[in-house]
């Protein structure tokens, strides 16, 4: 099914609500307080990253099973991911040359985008063990992609040059 | 601009807690001027209650990182509290459970600080 979500921090939690309504009544019924609170963090921030960056004032979201895996998709017409790594911007089309590269990382996380070809990728996320002290430490102040992959088993960006049409994918594996 | 925080002065610390059941972009920004603005004010240490909250985004994690990197500059720390169950399972889910100091309720961070 596709929901509508307009760019506005106001109609943010009336519509994770319906969206959460949706997949407890029509896609995984049951109690399943884990897999909601999951859907509920990386919908929240598909609208958050819709309002801040897309540019554009409203986004489409299919929720759908495929198999055994529950889908979240995001897409607008905005502007392009451009990934950011150690402060130098990157742009799509993404080189071949590009492999895995670290989007972000402190003393707990460590964002990384993995190319899979020049219109998409892969973002995952690492663990780290800091060796600093608690007053030392080095904590990043962004965290709305590593909530998503933290919160799903998958997590894909597509861009179609032809139509500019961005797709952002999670994806979470059900038992 | 009414404020966010409703403050209360403790023995050892002050304690703030949010008015607002959601805590997002919307009021991040107003959330850090505060707790700085308590922070320079030499409000050093600071328990956070999130007893009305039942919503917290990224900007307002983000918000919360600032203020704890700000306290721990000065010498103070920042603590959290009274978080309903979702919202401490995404502070777990990205390794912010590390980062805060977490008491289960305002009065046990009070008396164990």
């Amino acid at each position: 099914m596709q929901f509508k979500f307009d760019h506005d921090t106001d109609t943010l939690v009336p519509f994770l609500l319906k969206a959460q309504q949706y997949i407890q009544d029509k896609l995984i019924p049951g109690n399943n307080e884990e897999l909601l609170n999951k859907c509920k963090f990386i919908i929240t921030e598909f609208c958050i990253n819709g309002i801040k960056h897309s540019g554009e004032r409203q986004s489409f979201f299919d929720i759908y099973l495929d198999n055994r895996r529950l889908v979240i998709e995001k897409k607008d017409h905005g502007s392009p991911f451009r990934p950011k790594a150690y402060n130098k911007q990157m742009t799509l089309p993404l080189a071949e040359t590009v492999d895995t590269i670290i989007l972000m990382e402190d003393d707990y996380n460590r964002l990384n985008m993995q190319r899979i070809d020049e219109y998409s990728v892969r973002f995952y996320v690492e663990n780290i063990h800091s060796a600093h002290t608690y007053k030392q430490q080095v904590i990043n102040e962004h965290f709305g992609l590593i909530i998503i992959c933290c919160s799903s088993d998958s997590f894909i960006y597509r861009h179609h040059a032809h139509d500019g049409l961005n797709i952002f994918t999670a994806s979470i594996q059900l038992l | 601009m009414i404020m966010l925080l409703e403050i209360k002065e403790m023995d050892k610390l002050v304690a703030a807690k949010i008015t607002e059941h959601e805590a997002n972009l919307n009021n991040a920004e107003q959330f850090k001027e505060e707790i700085f603005a308590l922070i320079d004010n030499g409000h050093l240490r600071i328990i956070i209650s999130f007893e009305k909250v039942n919503y917290v985004d990224s900007s307002f994690l983000g918000a919360m990182v600032s203020c704890l990197k700000h306290a721990l500059s000065k010498g103070g720390d920042i603590y959290l509290a009274d978080l309903q169950k979702d919202i401490y399972s995404l502070l777990v889910l990205i390794r912010m459970d590390k980062v805060f100091k977490i008491y289960k309720t305002e009065e046990e961070g009070a008396s164990s600080i």
